[in-house]
């Protein structure tokens, strides 16, 4: 008689279901949802394409412009691509990636210029090569070695 | 619209009796989709009702990217649903074939071989998703069986 | 036909009471498993809704003679049962024949028949498994539901369905009337007894082939047979007299509590194997029957 005293528990404890169409709170703070890239730090390095083992993250370089772009109808939501992320551009948000009609609607492609990068003034370089020819004229004082081709170049004309 | 054409769209958007078709699945999704019969999600609640032959059926809920074996089954459930019907592609398997894309027996996403109405992103899809995806496909199914002339009376 | 005849096969208790009846007790078998299992279950008009839906599908076309008997069996079905529930004295004012008992059991057995027929025109392996399965249980229960038809019937020495309304101290009627009640999740192809039409164990049985609105027809005969087969058992243990509409308020509210009854062992049990059910009403409900019919031969031959 277990299974009539169950039966009448569960007609005193009531329905466990969600009443449908629901409106509670589908996914918690862990859930393996949608990627997202901050497209102002990314740097283009394509680690996340390749650690990607679906090919859902695709990275094209041209030039000074790369472009990234996710297929979540792809995406295995793994994130093998958020540990490689070394500048941790990539986060994956709790949400749930939306319903599509057509294959590759829910694409989404980010266009990003390579940033360019500060050289130090030139005051500064002539300093770092009049220590380079002390250096020099010190070691021609002990010995004659052999000076490479390229420091040969760049000391000044007086040797 | 008259009475009765209103009356079998409302219907058909009420009675989604679905068809569970696993063309070589790691099951994942399946046992999603089997979860949303459960008490906790009961989809039986909006008329969905889970049949064991496919002439029963009006959308057909598949899983898994298409293996060289199911290829055939597939085709064959796909003509023996009978009009108006819809298919519901869950998991990203059907959409790219996920991990197994470029295999020698895999015979590529879903729809090179039949046409998909609805896909349900997801590995697996939460069971929200899938209920979603098959309240859509309903919708679209109730939609398809309006002749053509009178479409423009649907409300939204 | 006279015009309470057609207002008894037309209007109450005939199509236009049993066919939402029907819709009425299949909602409520749902819902109450629904809730035996802590779910929500489906909404008051699920059925009428399923029904209309599959009378709007196309249909794979067949040829032959197939194509024609496979329309034909569920029509008969929802004939069969609309006259079988037009038949019951659900008030019970001295109307009906003095046969009437032998042609409703008569009219409770033409789905089955039809049922298993159908399953072996349909071509497909399934339907053969379930054919098999549902005569097997057929003869079955047959044993029990029709000694127990009997031995009612002794208790008053007639088949009149509107005399055995009114029920009597007499045991064999009672033990009679529970062998009924035995044989009806056979007959209904409820669990444990629902080898027939396993769900997904041998995909739809019979029913594989159907479509459309030949679907909807059987869908509509199941539920004809749960008012037809509850209302046997109601008619037979009500008592008669008084005005007409406390009677048929209570018709309907003591087969509600049938169904919710059957429901209740359908839920808490799982199907039975075909050998078992065998042994069941062979073994057990057999030996009721056969008390049943004994006590009802003594109490009557007694004196």
């Amino acid at each position: 008689m277990n299974v009539l005293r169950l039966i009448l528990n569960n007609l005193r404890r009531g329905p466990v279901s969600f009443p449908l169409p629901h409106k509670h709170q589908c996914t918690s703070e862990e859930y393996r949802g949608l990627i997202e890239n901050d497209a102002e730090r990314c740097i283009g390095c394509g680690a996340c394409a390749y650690a990607c083992p679906t090919a859902a993250i695709e990275v094209k370089r041209a030039g000074d412009t790369y472009s990234w772009s996710y297929d979540p109808g792809k995406c295995t939501f793994c994130g093998a691509c958020i540990v490689r992320c070394k500048p941790a551009t990539l986060t994956m948000e709790s949400k749930l990636p939306p319903l599509y009609s057509v294959q590759g609607e829910l694409k989404q492609v980010l266009e990003m210029v390579r940033k360019k990068v500060v050289r130090p003034t030139a005051p500064a370089a002539a300093k770092l090569d009049v220590v380079a020819n002390a250096t020099a004229a010190s070691a021609t004082a002990l010995s004659q070695p052999v000076v490479p081709a390229t420091q040969a170049e760049n000391a000044p004309p007086s040797a | 619209m008259n009475l009765l054409e209103r009356l079998l769209h409302k219907c058909r958007r009420k009675s989604p009796w679905i068809f569970h078709l696993n063309t070589g699945s790691c099951n994942g999704c399946d046992i999603e989709l089997v979860t949303c019969l459960s008490p906790r999600y009961d989809v039986e609640q909006i008329g969905i009702h889970l049949e064991g032959s496919p002439r029963h059926a009006d959308i057909i809920c598949i899983t898994g990217p298409v293996t060289r074996n199911t290829l055939e089954a597939v085709k064959t459930v796909y003509s023996q649903v009978c009009e108006p019907k819809a298919v519901v592609a869950i998991g990203s398997c059907p959409a790219s074939c996920n991990v197994f894309a470029g295999s020698p027996v895999i015979e590529g996403p879903l729809s090179k071989h039949i046409p998909v109405d609805v896909y349900v992103p997801g590995c697996p899809p939460h069971p929200d998703a899938i209920i979603a995806g098959i309240a859509r496909a309903a919708q679209i199914l109730a939609d398809r069986g309006v002749p053509e002339k009178k479409k423009g009376e649907l409300q939204k | 036909m006279n015009l309470t005849g057609m207002i008894h096969l037309f209007l109450f208790p005939g199509m236009l009471f049993a066919i939402p009846a029907g819709w009425f007790f299949v909602w409520g078998e749902h819902k109450a498993v629904a809730r035996m299992q802590r779910r929500i279950g489906p909404p008051l008009l699920q059925p009428f809704y399923d029904f209309v839906k599959l009378t709007g599908k196309s249909t794979p076309s067949r040829h032959g003679i197939e194509a024609d008997l496979l329309r034909l069996y569920p029509a008969i079905s929802v004939l069969s049962l609309i006259g079988a529930i037009a038949l019951l004295p659900v008030i019970p004012d001295g109307r009906g024949f003095s046969g009437d008992g032998i042609l409703m059991v008569a009219l409770l057995e033409l789905p089955s028949v039809c049922f298993i027929l159908a399953g072996f025109t349909s071509g497909s392996i399934f339907g053969e498994i379930g054919a098999i399965r549902e005569a097997v249980l057929s003869v079955a229960n047959n044993l029990v539901f029709l000694l127990a038809i009997v031995s009612v019937a002794v208790t008053k020495g007639t088949f009149s369905l509107s005399e055995l309304a009114a029920p009597t101290w007499n045991p064999g009627h009672w033990i009679g009337v529970l062998g009924i009640l035995l044989c009806i999740p056979a007959k209904l192809r409820l669990n444990p007894f629902s080898s027939a039409s396993a769900e997904q164990e041998i995909y739809s049985g019979p029913l594989t082939e159907y479509a459309g609105a030949a679907l909807g027809m059987w869908n509509l005969a199941h539920g004809l047979e749960w008012v037809a087969l509850t209302g046997l058992v109601t008619v037979l243990v009500l008592p008669v007299g008084g005005p007409w509409w406390p009677h048929a308020i209570l018709f309907v509210a003591v087969s509600f509590a049938e169904v919710l009854l059957l429901s209740a062992i359908s839920a808490a049990t799982a199907r039975f194997t075909l050998k078992r059910s065998i042994r069941f009403y062979w073994e057990w409900a057999a030996v009721l029957a056969v008390l049943a019919i004994t006590s009802s031969m003594y109490m009557r031959f007694r004196s």
